[in-house]
């Protein structure tokens, strides 16, 4: 069986504006998104990294990350509506079966979401009682934010890693993406265990969120390059 | 389940941030002119709390109802998307600007001259409700999308019949709910007799003025409900002892504001705020659930079937076979069953040749898909093994054959007299027998 079975042919209703403008905001909004995105996936992860081993230099780049990141992750997902809303129109064929096929990770999402944002907040109103120092509690959420958060963006991999699938080949392709992610945390953990002790620390938690976003874009870009390829059969009707 | 239950949270809350913005920006611009200082601090902590609940989960359970209902329905919210797209466009627009609106109102407190901070609160309160607003209208086409069939253009579809009541309503469930939510907070966290009575006082009328257009709105959603919705109502057992409920609780709801808050403030104990909580929310939470279940059998009205067809193709599912005629389903069948396919095609006669195993297998997978958005399988909600308990076969088969005759509100069967035998087979199966020890018993009918 050819997987493009699996994808349906017509829509019954066309595209309300051209595939271009459609395309245009997806990639527009997505490319928003994935500046904060990337910000709360690695900088949360490295901004606790840095406040617990790093040096002042490094604690006060912490410092100041983190009570930016409940504003941070407040536009980040809003941003995100735009490509979700966007993925919906152009994608629909391939969306909602690759979203179905894993429905309890992709629900696992926002059950993930909810506890992580609140654990910044935590985290961020503790930084922000300076007089006193910060209870361990409220230091635990910061890094149960952290991991929640490395959990999303592995479930995000797997759904880019879905739509690809279903358009070009067998779902199992979630595994593919899965190794992407890997080098990509991997390099930014050894990064920044190097830097946190020396006056560096700040700027090599700087490369390495730059390093994270390019990355990650590529990420983003190879499915899409795909899905670009496949659009012509996905939206005859357009 | 999971809709209604995300749903009804995001909701509840949503509705808060609307009315939590008109709350926020009256109340700081009347402490601003009166100087009252202590009454500031309250509204800071009240922002606090409001930015705590409405920004984080607020706008992430509003994230996660369009993830269920895409996985539900995922027909029906492709064709709202489409239909919608730029109403859905132009209420991110004015989310961005609620955002950015209540980051400042908040984080800027005490930075800003009052009269910037109260038009920013103003500014947050108008891009609230017209996030409402537009939100509203794709519900209430939902429930009745009026001239849309016979001219499907964006406009016609967000001022549907529906779009007017159900912003009146929705308009004052958030005054109301805000008053509420400002309840319980000041009951709790304000010690002070007379700052609590003076909240009390204050929220009251904004309240009752809610409860009104509640009911206004609600009185004008009846009247414009299609037929077959109004009939649901009328028949429906569980619905008839909801809308008794929402009645009862709205009632209550306005007595005790009256009473309470509006003429004796001292009254607003925690208790006393808690229970106004209780019974404002389950009264809208009542509402919520009687406003999906009228929509029946559809989930966007005369548009998409809750089985996620359109109502189009039955007539062609009814000829062709419903596992042919979907995509997963033939591509399940020729995989697992290639015994049954004949030219790349599944022949429905095969299919009855199979074993029974596998025969059942293929009436689950009829039941998934052409039952399951509804009823649950063998327990849970509206499980359709409990509906067909002790029938004999012959009578669950005539039952899918004629769903929409032996009930107006369920959906054509959509498949072949074959696929009839197959999901009765299956159905048989999970349907428990029927109960023991009640007369008349079926086998001992002849004593009578």
């Amino acid at each position: 069986m050819q997987p493009q079975q699996l994808i349906d042919t017509a829509m019954a209703q066309g595209l309300p504006a051209p595939y271009w403008f459609i395309e245009l905001f997806k990639v527009l909004g997505f490319s928003l998104h994935a500046v904060p995105m990337n910000l709360w996936y690695a900088g949360i992860l490295i901004a606790m990294l840095l406040r617990a081993f790093g040096s002042e230099q490094g604690k006060r780049f912490s410092e100041r990350l983190m009570l930016q990141m409940p504003v941070i992750i407040a536009f980040g997902v809003n941003l995100g509506i735009v490509p979700l809303l966007f993925i919906q129109v152009a994608y629909a064929k391939v969306f909602y079966p690759a979203t179905v096929l894993m429905a309890w990770a992709w629900l696992g999402i926002i059950v993930l979401l909810i506890p992580a944002y609140y654990g910044v907040y935590i985290y961020a109103f503790g930084l922000r009682d300076r007089e006193k120092a910060m209870p361990a509690w409220k230091q635990a959420a910061g890094w149960v934010a952290a991991i929640l958060f490395i959990a999303i963006a592995y479930i995000e991999g797997g759904v880019a890693a879905f739509l690809t699938g279903a358009a070009s080949a067998a779902w199992l392709r979630i595994r593919g993406a899965l190794p992407l992610w890997i080098p990509l945390i991997a390099a930014g953990a050894i990064g920044v265990w190097k830097g946190i002790r020396s006056h560096e620390g700040p700027l090599m938690a700087a490369v390495m969120i730059t390093v994270h976003l390019t990355a990650a874009c590529c990420c983003w870009l190879r499915p899409v390059f795909r899905l670009s390829r496949a659009r012509t059969f996905m939206n005859g009707e357009s | 389940m999971l809709i209604a239950l995300i749903s009804v949270v995001h909701v509840i809350v949503s509705h808060y941030a609307v009315g939590g913005g008109f709350f926020l920006a009256m109340e700081v611009g009347h402490a601003y002119r009166t100087g009252n200082r202590d009454y500031l601090s309250y509204l800071h902590r009240h922002a606090r709390f409001f930015i705590l609940l409405t920004v984080v989960f607020g706008a992430i359970t509003g994230v996660g109802i369009w993830w269920t209902i895409g996985l539900a329905s995922p027909l029906a919210t492709g064709v709202l998307i489409r239909t919608f797209v730029f109403g859905w466009a132009i209420e991110y627009v004015f989310f961005v600007i609620e955002i950015a609106a209540a980051f400042i109102f908040y984080y800027y407190w005490g930075r800003l001259p009052e009269k910037t901070h109260v038009r920013i609160g103003w500014i947050y309160a108008w891009a609230a409700w017209i996030s409402l607003v537009l939100i509203t209208a794709i519900t209430a086409f939902m429930l009745h999308p009026g001239r849309w069939l016979e001219n499907p253009t964006f406009w016609v579809g967000m001022f549907n019949p529906q779009f007017l009541p159900q912003m009146i309503a929705r308009s004052g469930g958030a005054l109301l709910l805000s008053s509420l939510f400002v309840y319980l907070h000041a009951s709790l966290f304000v010690k002070e007799s007379g700052m609590r009575d003076m909240i009390a006082s204050r929220s009251a009328r904004p309240a009752l003025l809610g409860a009104v257009m509640i009911s206004v709105g609600g009185i004008a959603w009846h009247y414009y409900l299609p037929e077959s919705a109004k009939a649901v109502l009328a028949i429906a057992a569980v619905l008839n002892v909801f809308m008794t409920l929402i009645f009862a609780l709205t009632v209550a709801v306005f007595v005790l504001l009256y009473l309470g808050p509006y003429r004796n403030p001292g009254w607003l104990t925690p208790g006393f705020a808690a229970a106004l909580f209780l019974f404002g929310t389950a009264a809208f939470a009542t509402g919520e659930f009687v406003r999906e279940a009228v929509r029946k059998p559809y989930i966007v009205y005369n548009i998409v079937f809750g089985k996620q067809i359109f109502p189009r193709e039955v007539a062609h599912l009814r000829e062709v076979g419903y596992l042919e005629g979907g995509l997963w389903t033939s591509a399940y069948v020729a995989d697992r069953y290639p015994t049954a396919m004949v030219d790349g095609a599944i022949d429905e006669t095969r299919l009855l040749a199979l074993p029974e195993s596998d025969r059942i297998a293929l009436g689950e997978v009829l039941f998934q898909y052409h039952c399951n958005d509804c009823h649950a399988a063998k327990d849970g909600y509206s499980a359709a093994g409990r509906l067909v308990q002790g029938r004999p076969p012959e009578m669950i088969k005539s039952l899918l054959l004629h769903l929409e005759l032996a009930h107006f509100f369920m959906p054509p069967w959509a498949g072949t007299d074959e696929e009839a035998d197959l999901l009765t087979e299956y159905l048989t199966s999970i349907a428990p027998p029927r109960p023991q020890w009640m007369l008349p018993e079926t086998t001992k009918r002849e004593a009578f």
